[in-house]
C-alpha cells in the first residue's frame, strides 16, 4: 500500500470559522477545518465469491440525521445488492467510532448512492447551492486522503475552464485539477456547488468521446483506482444544479429509488444531414431503434425507426454532438415520475408532420444486481435469477424461465467444463429451471443424494443450446 | 498443460517402436519384395523419396482477393502445392489459393507458368489449381506428378516427409514422424480467417518441421506417396498438422466434377442443422448403452432438424438406418461426413431417443452454408458488404437472412461519415428492401449510374434500426 506522508499535503491547523454562507472565502486551512464535520468515511464490506474486502469512499453528510451521499461508483451497478454488507460511517480522527448504516438506495440518474445510519445521529450537514459560476470562476475542491494518510482532508484550487453540455452537465477546470472523485467543490465564497466526477464512461462523456469503463469500484484505499488518484487528479465536476432535486427529496428506507422507463432502446441522435433529410433543419431529434413489447412506448403505438422531435411540446435538449442527444433524452425522462404522462412529438418520415403520442411512464425493470444469487461453491459458479435485460438481450420471451451464470471461479470445475459467464441455464439434470430458489433446491438435493456425480446443464449461449457436464472435484 | 505432457509420453513410446522398424527397413526403396507398409527413414530411402517427389512440388505465387477498408484489393502471397496428375492439376490449401484471382506456379525446373483456380473448399482447406497447359505446351516444359497414397493406414510413429517452399524458399524437405493420426481440436471450432474449417475430418499431427509457405505442400510416406497436405502448425513447437489425403481425394473429385469453364468447382454438402456432442461420460446419465448414438447438443433455428421437432439432449441413433455413434470427439467428423453426404431435398429417416423413449423423425436435408457469404465492394459509397447467409443470421440471432452485412469501410467516404459500422445489416436502400447481395448490387449499380448524391439506407445494428444518409461524391 502506498503511503502518503502527512507532510506531503500542507495541513495547517487553524482555528474554526463559523459556517457563514455569505462570508467570502476563508483560507485553505480554515476551509478544511470547516468541512471536517460534514465529510466522513463511508465503508462497506464486499462479501462475495471473490472473498471479502472493505471498500471506502468519501461521504458527504447532507442531513442532520447522518444521511450521507457517495458517488454511485462506490457501489457499482454490477455489484449485487446482497454482496454489499456492513455499511458504516467513520469519522476521520475518531476511527474507533463506527456508525452502522444501511444502503438506502442507488440512484444512477444522479450518480449518487445514499447511506443512512441505523440509529439517528446529530451531524453537521453540507447544504449544496446552485452556485453562480462561469468560465474563469475560481473553485476549490476538498477531498480525503486514504487511511494510510489518516483520512486527512486536502484541498486543491482551480479555475473553471469550460461549461460542458451533455447527458450530465459538467464543468471542466484548469490548473492542478480537483481532489478525488466524490469530493466537494466550493465556489469562491466557500459554498458547496458540486461534486467531483468519477471517470466512468456512463457519465464521463465529453464531446461524444467516452472514457473507457472503469469497473473497479471507487475506493479511497485502492491506489490503483484512477478515481481515487491523488497524483493524477480529475478535472471535471458535476454542478449541484444537476442533483439538487434528489437532495431535496432523497430516497428513504420506506421509499427506495424507483425509476421510470419508456421502453425504447438503441436510440440514435440524428446527424445534421439526417435532420435536413427529415426537414428538421437545426433541430435535435432521436430515432427509435427498437420498441420493447408491452412497455409504455409499445402500448402508445411507437414503432421502431420513429423519430422523436419533442417532449411535452418542448424541443429536445442539445448536446455537444448528436450522439449525446439520446443520452440527454433518456436522462430527462428518467428524472420524471413513474405513471407520469409524457407527450412525445413523433415523425415517421420526411413528409409527415409531427404527431403527438402520449406515453405513460412505466417502472424500469430491476437490474441484475438486485437478482437473488446462489453460489455452487464445489463446482465454482454462481447462478442468479434472470433480470429483464437477460431475456431481452437474448431475444427470449420476457417470462422465459431459467437462471443466468453470473460468476465462474478461475480453474474451477465449471470453467474446465466450459460453462461461461452469461450462459442462460434452462435445465439442470433434465429438470426445467424456473428460478434460482428452485435451481438451488434441485442442485442441493442432487448433491446430497449423489455428492460425486456430475451435474448436467442445458444452457443457451448466443442463441444456441449447449449441454455442459460439470464433474465435481473428487476430494 | 496436459496437451504437452501427453504428446511427450506418446512420442517416447512410439520412438522406441520405431527403432526396431529402422533396422528392418534397410532393404531400400527399389526393393522388389512386397512393399514395406512402414518403411523407415534410412538415408537412402529419404533421398530416393525426395528425388521422386521433389519434381512434383511447386511454389504458388498468388494474388488473393481481399476486402478491406471498404474496397476490393489484391494481396500477394506464396504457398506450396503438389502436381497430382498428368493433366497438370495442383493440390494446395484453400488458405493459399482459395480466393486467388491470379496464380503463377514455379515448377521444379524453375519455369514459371500461369495457373487458374479450378475450385476450392474451405471446410477442408483444400483447393485445386490448373496449370496453363497451353503455355506448358508452347514453352515445351515438362513436369512430373506425385501419386496420391492413402492415409487411413498411417501409424503413429511412422516416418513422414514434408516438402514445400517455406517462406518461399524453393523446395525444402523436412523429416519427422506421425505424432497422432486423428487429431481433433474439439471443442474449438477452427477457422481460416472467418471461414469454417476442419469439421469433416481429423488432422494428421506430425513433428515434421514446417513453416509459413509450406502450406499446401505434400506430406509423403517413405514409399513416396502423398498421405497428406501440410496445413498448419505451432511454429517451433514440433506440433504441425496435415489434411489426410483420404479426405482430400473425395474433395478433389467433387471440385473437378463440378467445375465449369466459368464457375469454380465446389463441394456440395447437406445439412440437417444438428450440433453434435460426443457422449463420453454421459451414457449413464442418459441411461443408454455405451457407444450408441450421439448427443444432440443443439439444433439450429429454422433448420430441417428444428422443423422436424428434434431437440437438444435427444440422442441421435441413426440416419437412414446407418448408426451415428460418437463416443469420442475423434468420431464426430465421420458422422458429420455422413450427414454432409445425404442427398439434398430427399427426406431421411432419423431415429433418436428422448428421455429413453425411441423417436422417429423425418427431415429433409438442405445445402450446407457457410456463415461467410459472398463479398462485394460498393466503392463509391465507401464500404464492402457480404451476403447474409442463413448460418450468419443464426449466428448473429438476426430475425431472418435478408439483407447484406457491412464488412469494412473506407475512411472519409460517405458510409463512414454517415456513421455506418462494420456489422450493420443493410435492410433497405431508398425504401426498397434488400433481400440479398444480388438485389444490393442491382440497386447499387443503378444509383451509381445515375450519380445519386443522397442515398437513404435503413440499417439494423444489434436489435435496433437506424436511418443513414449517404452523401456521395462521384
Amino acid at each position: 500500500m502506498k503511503r502518503f506522508a502527512p507532510t506531503a499535503v500542507a495541513l495547517v491547523a487553524a482555528c474554526s470559522i463559523a459556517h457563514a454562507q455569505t462570508r467570502p472565502a476563508s483560507g485553505p486551512a480554515a476551509l478544511l477545518e470547516k468541512m471536517k464535520p460534514s465529510l466522513v468515511v463511508a465503508q462497506f464490506t464486499y462479501d462475495g465469491e471473490l472473498g471479502r474486502r472493505e471498500l471506502t469512499a468519501l461521504g458527504i453528510v447532507i442531513r442532520e440525521d447522518g444521511l450521507t451521499i457517495v458517488p454511485s461508483e462506490f457501489t457499482p451497478r454490477q455489484m449485487p445488492d446482497e454482496q454489499m454488507k456492513d455499511f458504516k460511517l467513520i469519522i476521520p480522527g475518531d476511527e474507533e467510532t463506527e456508525i452502522e448504516c444501511d444502503l438506502i438506495g442507488r440512484d444512477d440518474r444522479y450518480n449518487l448512492s445514499f447511506i443512512l445510519p441505523k440509529k439517528k445521529q446529530t451531524m453537521t450537514p453540507l447544504k449544496f447551492v446552485a452556485g453562480n459560476i462561469g468560465v474563469g470562476s475560481a473553485v476549490r475542491s476538498v477531498g480525503m486522503l486514504p487511511k494510510s494518510a489518516g483520512y486527512q482532508l486536502y484541498t486543491y484550487g482551480a479555475n473553471v475552464a469550460a461549461m460542458l453540455r451533455g447527458p450530465v452537465p459538467q464543468v471542466l477546470v484548469d490548473g492542478g485539477g480537483l481532489t478525488i472523485a466524490g469530493s466537494v467543490v466550493l465556489d469562491d465564497t466557500d459554498q458547496p456547488i458540486g461534486i467531483v466526477n468519477a471517470q466512468n464512461d456512463r457519465i464521463m462523456v465529453i464531446g461524444g468521446r467516452q472514457i473507457p469503463l472503469n469497473d473497479r469500484p471507487l475506493s479511497l484505499d485502492d491506489p490503483q483506482n484512477p478515481n481515487a488518484s491523488i497524483e493524477n487528479p480529475t478535472r471535471v465536476f458535476i454542478p449541484a444544479t444537476d442533483f439538487m432535486a434528489v437532495l431535496n427529496a432523497p430516497p428513504s428506507k420506506e421509499e427506495p429509488p424507483r425509476f421510470p422507463f419508456i421502453g425504447v432502446v438503441q436510440l440514435t441522435g440524428l446527424t445534421k444531414d439526417l435532420t435536413e433529410y427529415y426537414n428538421l433543419k437545426g433541430k435535435v431529434a432521436v430515432q427509435v431503434g427498437d420498441v420493447i413489447p408491452k412497455f409504455s412506448a409499445d402500448r402508445a403505438g411507437l414503432k421502431k425507426s420513429d423519430i422523436i422531435v419533442s417532449v411535452d411540446g418542448q424541443p429536445l435538449e442539445r448536446g455537444d454532438v448528436p450522439e449525446e442527444a439520446p443520452l440527454i433524452f433518456t436522462r430527462h425522462l428518467a428524472r420524471m415520475a413513474i405513471g407520469q404522462k409524457v407527450t412525445l412529438g413523433i415523425i415517421t418520415g420526411p413528409e409527415t408532420p409531427p404527431k403527438p403520442v402520449e406515453v405513460t411512464l412505466d417502472e424500469r425493470p430491476a437490474p441484475p444486481s438486485r437478482a437473488k444469487r446462489f453460489y455452487a461453491e464445489d463446482l465454482g459458479f454462481t447462478a442468479r435469477d434472470t433480470a429483464f435485460e437477460d431475456t431481452f438481450g437474448r431475444k427470449l420471451a420476457a417470462d422465459a424461465k431459467g437462471v443466468v451464470v453470473a460468476f465462474i471461479r478461475p480453474q474451477s470445475a465449471a470453467q474446465t467444463a466450459t460453462l461461461d459467464n452469461g450462459d442462460f441455464v434452462r435445465q439442470i439434470n433434465q429438470t426445467p429451471v424456473t428460478n434460482v430458489d428452485q435451481f438451488k433446491e434441485q442442485y442441493e438435493a442432487f448433491r446430497k443424494d449423489k455428492p460425486k456425480e456430475a451435474v448436467v446443464l442445458e444452457v443457451l449461449r448466443g442463441g444456441n443450446t449447449q449441454i455442459i457436464r460439470i464433474e465435481p472435484p473428487r476430494e | 498443460m496436459n496437451f504437452f505432457r501427453t504428446s511427450v509420453a506418446l512420442s517416447l513410446v512410439v520412438l522406441a517402436g520405431c527403432a526396431t522398424d529402422r533396422g528392418a527397413g534397410l532393404r531400400g526403396f527399389a526393393a522388389t519384395q512386397p512393399a514395406d507398409p512402414f518403411p523407415s527413414a534410412t538415408p537412402q530411402r529419404v533421398t530416393d523419396v525426395t528425388n521422386r517427389v521433389f519434381p512434383a512440388v511447386v511454389r504458388l505465387d498468388v494474388a488473393e482477393e481481399v476486402y478491406e477498408n471498404g474496397k476490393r484489393s489484391l494481396q500477394r502471397g506464396i504457398g506450396s502445392g503438389v502436381i497430382f496428375d498428368d493433366q497438370g492439376r495442383v493440390l494446395t490449401n484453400f488458405h493459399v489459393a482459395g480466393r486467388a484471382v491470379e496464380i503463377y506456379i514455379t515448377l521444379f525446373n524453375k519455369e514459371r507458368v500461369a495457373a487458374k483456380l479450378v475450385g476450392d473448399d474451405h471446410w477442408t482447406d483444400l483447393a485445386v489449381v490448373q496449370l496453363d497447359m497451353a503455355e506448358i505446351a508452347k514453352k515445351k516444359i515438362t513436369f512430373s506428378h506425385a501419386d496420391l497414397g492413402e492415409s487411413a493406414s498411417l501409424k503413429v510413429g511412422q516416418d513422414v516427409i514434408a516438402i514445400g517452399t517455406p517462406f518461399g524458399l524453393s523446395r525444402t524437405m523436412t523429416l519427422g514422424i506421425v505424432s497422432n493420426n486423428e487429431r481433433t481440436f474439439y471443442p474449438r471450432n477452427e477457422t481460416i480467417d472467418e471461414y469454417e474449417t476442419g469439421q469433416f475430418g481429423n488432422w494428421i499431427q506430425m513433428d515434421t518441421p514446417i513453416a509459413p509457405g509450406n502450406s499446401g505442400g505434400p506430406l509423403v510416406d517413405l514409399n513416396g506417396k502423398i498421405v497428406g497436405i501440410n496445413t498448419r502448425g505451432f511454429s517451433g513447437q514440433a506440433l504441425n498438422f496435415a489434411i489426410p489425403i483420404d479426405l482430400a481425394r473425395g474433395v478433389i473429385a467433387e471440385i473437378i466434377r463440378s467445375a465449369t469453364p466459368d464457375t469454380k468447382g465446389r463441394v456440395t454438402r447437406a445439412d440437417l442443422g444438428i450440433v453434435l456432442k460426443p457422449l463420453q461420460d454421459l451414457e449413464s446419465y442418459y441411461d443408454i448403452d455405451i457407444n450408441k448414438g450421439v448427443l444432440v447438443n443443439g439444433v439450429d433455428r429454422g433448420s430441417p432438424a428444428a422443423v422436424a421437432g428434434m431437440k437438444a439432449q435427444d440422442i441421435l441413433i441413426s440416419i437412414d438406418g446407418q448408426p451415428t455413434n460418437v463416443r469420442f470427439p475423434e468420431e464426430l467428423a465421420g458422422v458429420r461426413q455422413r450427414i454432409a453426404g445425404l442427398a439434398l431435398d430427399k427426406p431421411v429417416k432419423v431415429m433418436a431417443l428422448r428421455g429413453g423413449k425411441p423417436l422417429e423423425l423425418s427431415m429433409t436435408p438442405v445445402k450446407l452454408e457457410s456463415a461467410v457469404g459472398e463479398e462485394r465492394e460498393a466503392k463509391a459509397w465507401g464500404f464492402s458488404v457480404r451476403d447474409v447467409t442463413r448460418a450468419y443470421a443464426n449466428e448473429q440471432q438476426l430475425d431472418d437472412d435478408k439483407g447484406v452485412v457491412v464488412t469494412s469501410l473506407t475512411k472519409g467516404y460517405a458510409a463512414d461519415k454517415a456513421d455506418i459500422n462494420p456489422g450493420d445489416v443493410i435492410r433497405s436502400i431508398e425504401g426498397k428492401p434488400i433481400e440479398d447481395l444480388e438485389a444490393f448490387e442491382k440497386i447499387f449499380k443503378s444509383l451509381t449510374a445515375e450519380k445519386k448524391a443522397k442515398v437513404v439506407l435503413q440499417v439494423q445494428r444489434d436489435r435496433g434500426v437506424r436511418t443513414a444518409l449517404l452523401k456521395v461524391t462521384y
